[in-house]
């Protein structure tokens, strides 16, 4: 049922809207028949109550004519016993009351006919015994008044005892069949409305599950493939069991998808060929390249031997554009080989401190030609590090290659520290300068190839705008990461985080002795 | 159960059948009998009959020549002490019954036994006697009591019956002693308890030796008198597949009573013959006999029987079924009501 039902939702073929609504009349119903079934049950219970009444009302109209049946011979015994004028009138007033009894008990067993038509016989004989007796007492016959009353009288209000005792059984059974019923309408309708109040509440539930599954299931459905076709992957469509406009909405995504897909693969394909091109075009150009500064150089030498002075600065000039030159080629190569995921890692266990101290000598003409500082913060502990030594070189270079580039009269400070966070070692490397700073949106498209903080700056400065895109790209491919902090106007600080153990070409663990004498692990 | 159509009953049998038939002719049974010739034959010839050691069941154990006039020719007598009264229905070894109203009624509910009322039989043989004690019957709160030697037999049943209509609690408020009948009486005379429910003879035997108080004597007391206090029964299946049979045999039965109403002496006599009664009761029995009013089987409506003992019950909590469920699921009246316009009985 968690699967089908909100599938059956899903494939009903009617709008989200008639869905809802669909639904929510579901559950008004329910609360409907739910009222209904209530009225039932009171009613039947107002309908026993009543019934009841009538039946005690019964009961209690046989009582009185038992009372009444006493009350008559007591009457005539006394009558008898004291045969007063007062006494026999009186006698003969309980008649009156008798049959007056008698219609009541006629108005309240009008349905049980016979039996009371049984009674009302015996009652008559002893309205007629009665009155002979009184007859008879008045003619003053005391013996046969007295017979008649023991022969007859007695035994006929024996039966109408007797007969109204059966009356009053039959109200009494009617009475506990009643209760009974009422008992059992009790139990019944109790159950009933708990079954309902349990239903209503489970369709409810199961409406809303089902409902908002087959609209929250699809639509979570086409979230999870929009992350992913942000991400690049266009390999997967989203199925969605909707005939509604989840549905279509699914269908339009996947349509989406596919044109995105071959949009993807046609900037793919583009782009490769771009890296193909630029990865031949470098290479063809780096051989007259390399030329061209050659025989610069050569002819340098051969102008200083000569002394031939005047060619000297023309021809640095030369081998200095062409260093230029082959140093922004070298960048489109390795940027190209970066993409055609042609560049290899080549690690090797090299010490930090020496590395970094190496850069610093090799940048220093850099930091003097802006008249810089150079302030270096080596921790103690940094030690050995395994990585590819030609590319964390190339990025402390890029990074304080740049920063001498946008700092003039200024300081540059590298700081490197061992980082053990994270259950591995890191080394951790800030580059932070009294530049010139960026503003927010130029620190956006920093690490895109090509492009530099703005037009004036590429202007002013220089550059291809490919250094930090490389030195992202190395970051990355060593398993680390690189971040900037920047301000306008006041400086910038890179922050580079490595691995101190990058994984072995074989697949091994390197293990490296910390400067502090403890074995580290990665 | 013991099967009672032993050789030694044969020669008495024959006697008693004929000295009853002959006191039948006397008595102007006659036109039933004439009546029953021109109905079918039975299905059966055979039946058997419950017997138990009540006095006052005579004129079923004497209802033989009766049922042979019916066309019955294999008449089983079946011992059925009161413990053994469902099993016996259920395991089919008897096709009718007499029985004590509310311990059938009882059984029928718990034991779901297979049998249906057919009847009323005769009103009234139970006594309530107590000790100087004990001046009325809620005077018994608290007191020791013998109803019977078991519980829920019939004696226990109906003392139930008797205190809850003055509001006591049979369970709660009563102390019983569950021993022999003999025994119970010796501790009554010893004062050891203070009160007794018996059915003949022994209430009979207590009051002729002026021991003890008559609380309820059920054949003339009220309500008690107004309702059958044993009441006659069939196996659902025998009444189902022998209807004629089933109404010839009531026919018997009832005539039966009629003669024992008429004969107690004799009746007695019959009884001691049989055994079913001890010598020494023999005055009680027939004391018993007469006192029970046999002829209200012809006055009182059975149906009001069990319904009125089935309001007992209930108020005791002995009974669940609603009475008219009862009624209607646990009696046929079919057959008394036909035997009532052949008796010309429109009492009820």
């Amino acid at each position: 049922m968690k699967v089908w039902l909100p599938k059956l939702v899903a494939r009903a073929p009617f709008t989200v809207h008639t869905k809802l609504i669909g639904a929510f009349f579901a559950i008004v119903a329910l609360l409907i028949i739910f009222g209904l079934v209530v009225i039932q049950v009171l009613s039947g219970i107002n309908r026993r109550s009543e019934e009841l009444s009538q039946l005690r009302r019964k009961v209690g109209a046989f009582r009185q004519l038992q009372h009444d049946t006493t009350a008559q011979i007591y009457g005539v015994t006394s009558a008898l016993l004291s045969p007063e004028e007062r006494m026999i009138e009186s006698a003969l007033r309980q008649l009156h009351e008798f049959r007056y009894d008698l219609e009541r008990l006629q108005f309240v067993t009008r349905d049980e006919v016979e039996l009371f038509g049984r009674i009302k016989i015996e009652h008559e004989q002893l309205i007629q015994m009665i009155t002979n007796v009184v007859e008879l007492t008045r003619a003053q016959e005391y013996k046969k008044a007295n017979d008649l009353r023991l022969t007859k009288i007695v035994p006929l209000a024996d039966t109408l005892e007797r007969l109204t005792n059966e009356m009053v059984n039959r109200a009494e059974a009617d009475m506990e069949a009643k209760v009974d019923e009422s008992n059992r309408a009790h139990m019944t309708s109790r159950w009933v409305v708990i079954g309902f109040a349990v239903g209503s509440i489970g369709l409810a539930i199961l409406l809303g599950y089902a409902v908002s599954s087959s609209l929250m299931g699809p639509v979570m459905l086409m979230d999870e493939r929009l992350r992913q076709i942000a991400s690049g992957d266009f390999s997967k469509h989203v199925e969605v069991p909707n005939r509604d406009e989840l549905g279509t909405l699914a269908d339009n995504l996947n349509r989406m998808n596919n044109e995105l897909r071959d949009l993807y693969q046609q900037i793919e394909a583009a782009s490769r060929h771009k890296s193909d091109f630029l990865s031949n075009m470098s290479h063809e150009l780096r051989t007259p390249l390399n030329a061209i500064i050659g025989y610069s150089e050569m002819l340098t030498e051969e102008a200083e031997d000569r002394d031939q002075k005047d060619f000297i600065p023309d021809l640095q000039k030369i081998r200095a554009s062409g260093r230029h030159l082959l140093e922004l080629i070298n960048d489109i190569l390795d940027l190209s080989k970066i993409e055609a995921g042609k560049v290899e890692l080549f690690p090797e266990t090299f010490d930090v401190k020496l590395l970094i101290e190496e850069i610093s000598g090799t940048v220093q003409p850099l930091i003097e030609k802006n008249s810089n500082i150079l302030a270096i913060n080596c921790a103690d502990n940094l030690g050995d590090m395994y990585a590819d030594i030609t590319k964390v070189r190339q990025i402390l270079f890029n990074l304080l290659s740049n920063a001498c580039k946008f700092t003039e009269l200024g300081t540059i400070t590298l700081d490197a520290v061992r980082d053990c966070s994270e259950d591995a070692a890191w080394l951790s490397v800030s580059v932070t300068d009294t530049g010139i700073g960026m503003t927010e949106e130029q620190m956006e498209k920093l690490f895109q190839p090509f492009s530099q903080a703005d037009i004036q700056i590429a202007r002013k400065y220089g550059g291809t705008g490919l250094g930090l895109a490389i030195t992202r790209q190395f970051c990355e491919m060593m398993g680390g990461d690189i971040k900037v902090r920047s301000e306008f106007g006041r400086g910038t600080a890179f922050t580079m985080r490595l691995p101190m153990a990058a994984p072995h070409p074989e697949g091994d663990i390197v293990s490296l002795i910390a400067s502090d004498g403890s074995s580290k692990s990665a | 159960m013991r099967n009672q159509k032993a050789n030694g009953w044969n020669r008495r049998k024959f006697l008693g059948g004929l000295a009853l038939t002959g006191a039948a002719a006397m008595i102007g049974l006659r036109p039933e009998i004439a009546l029953a010739a021109v109905e079918p034959p039975p299905e059966t010839r055979t039946i058997r009959l419950r017997y138990w050691d009540p006095a006052c069941w005579a004129p079923f154990y004497l209802a033989e020549p009766f049922l042979r006039e019916e066309g019955f020719t294999d008449i089983r007598y079946v011992a059925v002490p009161t413990t053994e009264f469902p099993d016996a229905y259920k395991k089919n070894l008897i096709d009718l019954s007499c029985g004590f109203s509310v311990v059938d009624m009882y059984h029928l509910e718990k034991e779901h036994s297979p049998h249906k009322f057919l009847s009323g039989f005769h009103v009234g043989c139970y006594a309530l006697i107590g000790s100087d004690r004990v001046r009325s019957v809620r005077d018994l709160k608290g007191k020791t009591v013998w109803a019977g030697s078991l519980e829920y037999g019939g004696p226990h049943l109906f003392f139930s019956a008797i205190v809850a209509y003055v509001g006591l609690d049979p369970r709660k408020d009563i102390k019983y002693v569950w021993v022999k009948k003999d025994e119970a009486l010796d501790m009554f005379r010893d004062g050891k308890i203070d009160a007794l429910m018996s059915f003949p003879p022994g209430p009979q035997e207590l009051m002729a030796k002026g021991i003890g108080r008559l609380l309820i004597d059920t054949n003339v007391d009220k309500p008690w008198s107004q309702y059958f206090c044993c009441m006659m029964g069939g196996h659902s299946d025998f009444i189902k597949n022998n209807p004629i049979a089933t109404k010839r045999a009531l026919r018997a039965i009832l005539k039966s009573i009629d003669l024992v109403s008429r004969e107690p002496a004799m009746a007695a006599r019959e009884l001691l013959a049989r055994k079913i009664v001890k010598q020494k009761d023999e005055k009680y029995v027939i004391q018993a006999l007469k006192e029970i009013p046999y002829g209200r089987w012809r006055e009182y409506n059975p149906e009001d029987t069990i319904r009125f003992y089935a309001l007992r019950m209930r108020d005791t909590g002995l009974l669940k079924t609603n009475p008219q469920q009862f009624i209607d699921q646990h009696t046929d009246w079919r057959f008394i009501n036909q035997l009532k316009k052949e008796f010309g009985i429109t009492a009820w």
